[in-house]
């Protein structure tokens, strides 16, 4: 009797403890599963951020290239013009890099196409950008303004449109009205993420800029140069 | 005393000589001008006469139609004066009473545009279709248009526009 009371008790161990040993293998397998969930969750919001910072620079960027041009038009000093054209030039090699650069949220088929069309648009731009410049710097300031107001601001709003097409885009917008029975146009929960973090930012800093301190000094920098 | 006098002046010629000699070496030496145009501009040569008279701003418009605007280096650097004494055949102070007058006349609605340095007038010709300006060979750039005058280009014998380091065309020397 007394044997029989210590062999179900040992096996009662044996099952507590084997019991205890699935409890954690699954724990541990439920452990793992959640980190990678986390990191995979991570990576894709720091992609998320990375797509949003080069669509933030290359808005950034296309308005510097047209802004610093409208400078030019407020001078006939030849020299100023010219450091004017040569700064709205490098604005648009920056852009330039932006739309060549080969982050991944900015190459899935969706975005790759809005890319091309923002592209397609600046270079539309580029044209009647340099006619302007070549006029400006001829001293054809009113033909310039001309030219830049029946052409030029056009096909600049072409090219911010094209942006924001690509913005709904890279927050998972559709063509279409969204099952959330938002539009493309709207924020979605990321840029409002990103908005949001943004807002938090010292709103002297934003004004300048609205990309880190080193960059925004990098191209202050560059243009001063 | 009157043995020395020949001697002396013999001493004067030959000295007188030898500063001549130098200075034609440093007018072979100097750099000519190059004139330039952008690169979308047609043409491709010009002769003396018609590179004076677009200097002196008699023809304003290339022969497809665009406005012609002279770049010109900034008052007082040596490169303005001698581009004016070699292609207007004026001083600079002429020149600039010729502009003058063509201004007051109202055959010109701007002047030539003076541009600070050789790379800021590569630049500007670069971006301005209309644009003619000129460095020397040695600060040439290929982003712009070399044009030939009377046919020939700088490297050939004749080219018009070579200059000396005192500011004078080959042929005055």
């Amino acid at each position: 009797m007394r044997r029989i009371q210590s062999i179900t008790r040992s096996a009662t161990f044996a099952l507590l403890a084997a019991a205890t040993l699935t409890v954690l293998a699954l724990g541990w397998v439920v452990a793992r599963d959640l980190r990678r969930s986390a990191d995979a969750a991570g990576q894709l919001y720091e992609r998320f951020g990375e797509g949003l910072d080069i669509i933030d620079d290359i808005l950034f960027e296309t308005g510097e290239v047209r802004r610093i041009l409208l400078y030019a038009l407020h001078t006939t000093d030849a020299n100023r013009q010219l450091d004017y054209v040569d700064q709205s030039r490098s604005a648009e090699g920056r852009v330039r890099q932006l739309l060549d650069s080969r982050s991944p949220i900015l190459s899935t088929a969706r975005t790759r196409a809005a890319r091309e069309s923002v592209a397609a648009a600046w270079t539309d731009y580029l044209q009647t950008r340099d006619e302007v410049v070549g006029l400006i710097l001829e001293g054809s300031l009113t033909e310039a303004v001309s030219l830049d107001e029946r052409i030029g601001a056009a096909r600049f709003n072409r090219v911010r449109s094209a942006k924001r097409a690509g913005c709904a885009r890279t927050d998972g917008g559709q063509a279409g009205p969204r099952a959330d029975g938002r539009h493309p146009g709207e924020p979605g929960r990321l840029r409002e993420q990103a908005c949001s973090r943004r807002r938090q930012a010292p709103p002297g800093r934003m004004k300048v800029s609205p990309r880190s301190p080193s960059r925004a000094t990098r191209c202050r920098s560059s243009r001063t140069r | 005393m009157a043995a020395a006098r020949p001697a002396l002046i013999a001493l004067l010629l030959s000295a007188a000589l030898l500063a001549g000699v130098e200075t034609r070496a440093q007018n072979v030496a100097a750099p000519a001008f190059v004139v330039i145009v952008n690169r979308s501009n047609p043409v491709d040569n010009l002769t003396f006469s018609e590179l004076r008279r677009i200097f002196m701003l008699d023809t304003q418009t290339w022969p497809h139609g665009r406005k012609i605007t002279v770049v010109l280096r900034e008052k007082g650097q040596p490169d303005r004066t001698d581009a004016i004494r070699i292609i207007c055949g004026l001083s600079e102070r002429d020149y600039e009473r010729h502009i003058l007058f063509r201004t007051f006349q109202g055959s010109v609605n701007i002047g030539p545009r003076s541009i600070q340095s050789a790379a800021a007038m590569v630049r500007f010709v670069f971006s301005a279709p209309g644009a003619i300006g000129y460095v020397k060979t040695d600060e040439l750039d290929p982003s712009v248009k070399t044009l030939r005058i009377d046919g020939l280009l700088p490297d050939d014998a004749g080219y018009p526009l070579r200059r000396s380091l005192r500011g004078r065309a080959e042929g005055d020397w």
